[in-house]
């Protein structure tokens, strides 16, 4: 088991390294002169070729590369931002709580109820409740999550003013764009929880929990989900992807200081350190995450364990 | 030329079989059918639209739903209905186009690997792993700043993004089927490499690209209208339905009706291609279906 984990860890470098490089390639093509965005229109071409200089931007792509990725890896710094001359570092360890935040709860809100529902709909298959529960999931894919969270605005801030339209604060602030980001994850959930739930629950071992008199709600919750969870588990792996991008975006209409903010006003205002450093960073974190879905993997399945320890005996 | 008579009779049976099966399926018909008008509106648009799509009428700014205007106008006074039917061109034309440049390029770099295997393959596998741990609306928004604005610029955007899941896919049901018997028959009678890829390998591993094309046709578009929302894709003045949303949310508390609809224009549309692309799935493959 540990060597499974160390396996899974040590390959993290590569993956980690590789979007360091394809970020810096990408961004170092991007047209515009660094020095012209950072100085104006106003700025002498000496004074243009001094900050040149200064940045290293008219070395070699080998040299930069090796430089930033010198940098990223070994001094944790992701560069200086263009327009506010701060560490790009700083500035996203501060925003990450909050984006992290807002994914986590939106990923949370909808395993909490993508996975009951999915359940009943596989429990009650063809009747009323499967039906209702996966035309919501149909409508929930198929709405783009920031116009959901204009029309949550509208209606619990603007009509009712329950809730606070945008903005950090209290509990009160999340609960908006928690919700208008967990509906693609609901339905996406329920969706695959119906379909992975009906494939086990017809297999031999829950007919015998039944026949043993197993309780329904056991033989549901206790027999068969178990076994349904793998690939609900990688979708929720790869949801966690879809729900960070979500929130780049969620945050520009709640007005919440994350990393999503802070990388869309920087590629409107071609502050490209701060883009670059972004993507890395977001990057990284979300391999993490992958990285913890896999090691959830192998505690779930005591298939994965037994293969990885019988492979240490051989 | 009696061989290829039965390879393209027995393509039509399963073709007729997957068309039969659709049929059945109301949720995907009328997803079908939803779509079709759409895409009718798209090309008629500059026939169908009541006003032009940039008309500015100052006499009737934010105005709600009524007779003259069924669905209001926006702060400028212009038509909200007539610019939902024009920007539909922009969102399907980027959903369609996106999809299919994703898909080719997706389609060249699965089937090398899928078809050389070894080292290759390891390579290129390796690589998509690594553009894979970069979440597909980061990468999008990476690449949409290196490219820049526009229709073209996000549809290029969209297609470089879309790469590694088809790539994937593809490569997955190639090395199922390269140890098959008739590839070792045209290796035999000496078909060239790229004939035994593109006339025997790629037509027997597709199908599941074409589900998640579909699917993703849908997602493409979601994905195309939120760029345009936060400002990367298509700019405002253009009638794109991400773009009017943007240009609506300054007017968010007064008069939401200039928000609705652009996005009920969105939903409806990816709602019916999802209804298609389940119905599709099941229809390609009946044992997913439960």
């Amino acid at each position: 088991m540990f060597k499974y984990f160390l396996k899974r860890l040590l390959w993290m470098i590569p993956i980690v390294l590789g979007v360091a490089i394809i970020t810096f390639t990408l961004l170092y093509f991007t047209p515009g002169d660094p020095a012209y965005i950072i100085l104006g229109s106003n700025a002498t071409e000496v004074e243009l070729e001094n900050l040149r200089e200064t940045l290293g931007v008219n070395q070699p792509y080998l040299v930069r590369l090796v430089k930033y990725l010198g940098d990223v890896f070994l001094r944790f710094d992701l560069g200086t931002s263009y327009s506010t001359k701060t560490s790009v570092t700083g500035e996203l360890i501060y925003r990450l709580p909050n984006t992290l935040l807002l994914t986590i709860a939106s990923l949370a809100i909808s395993v909490l109820i993508g996975l009951p529902l999915g359940v009943t709909a596989a429990v009650n298959q063809n009747r009323l409740g499967d039906r209702v529960s996966m035309l919501l999931a149909l409508l929930g894919v198929s709405m783009p999550s920031f116009w959901l969270a204009m029309l949550l605005v509208i209606l619990f801030a603007v009509k009712l003013h329950w809730l606070p339209a945008m903005g950090v604060g209290g509990l009160k602030y999340w609960i908006l764009p928690a919700l208008s980001g967990s509906t693609g994850g609901i339905a996406s959930i329920a969706r695959q929880t119906r379909s992975s739930m009906l494939e086990v629950i017809r297999s031999d071992y829950v007919t015998t929990a039944r026949a043993k008199g197993v309780k329904e709600r056991n033989v549901i919750y206790g027999h068969a989900l178990p076994n349904a969870l793998i690939p609900i588990i990688t979708l929720v792996g790869t949801q966690f992807g879809m729900m960070l991008g979500g929130t780049l975006i969620l945050e520009n209409i709640f007005g919440i200081p994350g990393v999503g903010s802070y990388l869309t006003t920087a590629v409107s205002s071609r502050d490209y350190p701060v883009v670059q450093g972004g993507v890395v960073f977001l990057a990284i974190c979300f391999s993490f995450c992958m990285l913890m879905v896999d090691m959830i993997y192998a505690l779930v399945d005591p298939r994965i364990k037994a293969q990885y320890e019988g492979k240490k005996g051989k | 030329m009696a061989n290829t008579k039965t390879s393209t009779a027995k393509k039509k049976s399963h073709f007729r079989m997957v068309l039969r099966q659709l049929k059945k399926n109301r949720a995907a018909m009328i997803g079908l059918a939803i779509f079709l008008v759409e895409v009718a509106i798209a090309v008629f648009a500059p026939a169908l639209m009541p006003y032009g799509y940039t008309d500015a009428d100052y006499t009737a700014l934010h105005q709600p739903p009524t007779a003259r205007h069924l669905l209001g106008t926006d702060d400028m006074g212009r038509d909200i209905l007539s610019r939902l039917m024009y920007g539909a061109r922009y969102s399907l034309v980027m959903g369609l186009t996106s999809t299919a440049g994703a898909m080719f390029l997706g389609i060249c770099v699965g089937s090398i690997a899928g078809y050389f295997g070894g080292q290759v393959d390891n390579i290129i596998m390796r690589i998509l792993d690594i553009i894979q741990s970069i979440p597909g609306m980061l990468l999008t928004i990476a690449l949409a700043a290196v490219l820049g604005t526009g229709v073209d610029k996000t549809i290029m955007a969209l297609s470089v993004a879309g790469i590694s899941g088809y790539a994937r896919l593809l490569r997955a049901n190639m090395l199922n089927v390269r140890n098959l018997e008739y590839i070792e028959a045209s290796q035999s009678i000496n078909c060239s490499k790229l004939r035994i890829i593109v006339s025997h390998m790629i037509p027997n591993s597709i199908s599941p690209l074409i589900v998640t094309a579909t699917m993703s046709v849908a997602s493409t578009i979601v994905l195309a209208a939120s760029l345009s929302f936060i400002g990367l894709g298509v700019q405002p003045p253009s009638p794109e339905w991400g773009a009017m949303l943007a240009g609506g949310r300054a007017w968010i508390q007064q008069y939401p009706h200039i928000v609705i609809f652009p996005g009920l224009a969105i939903m409806i549309t990816v709602l019916s291609l999802n209804m298609l692309g389940d119905g599709l799935r099941d229809a390609l493959d009946p044992k997913l279906k439960n």
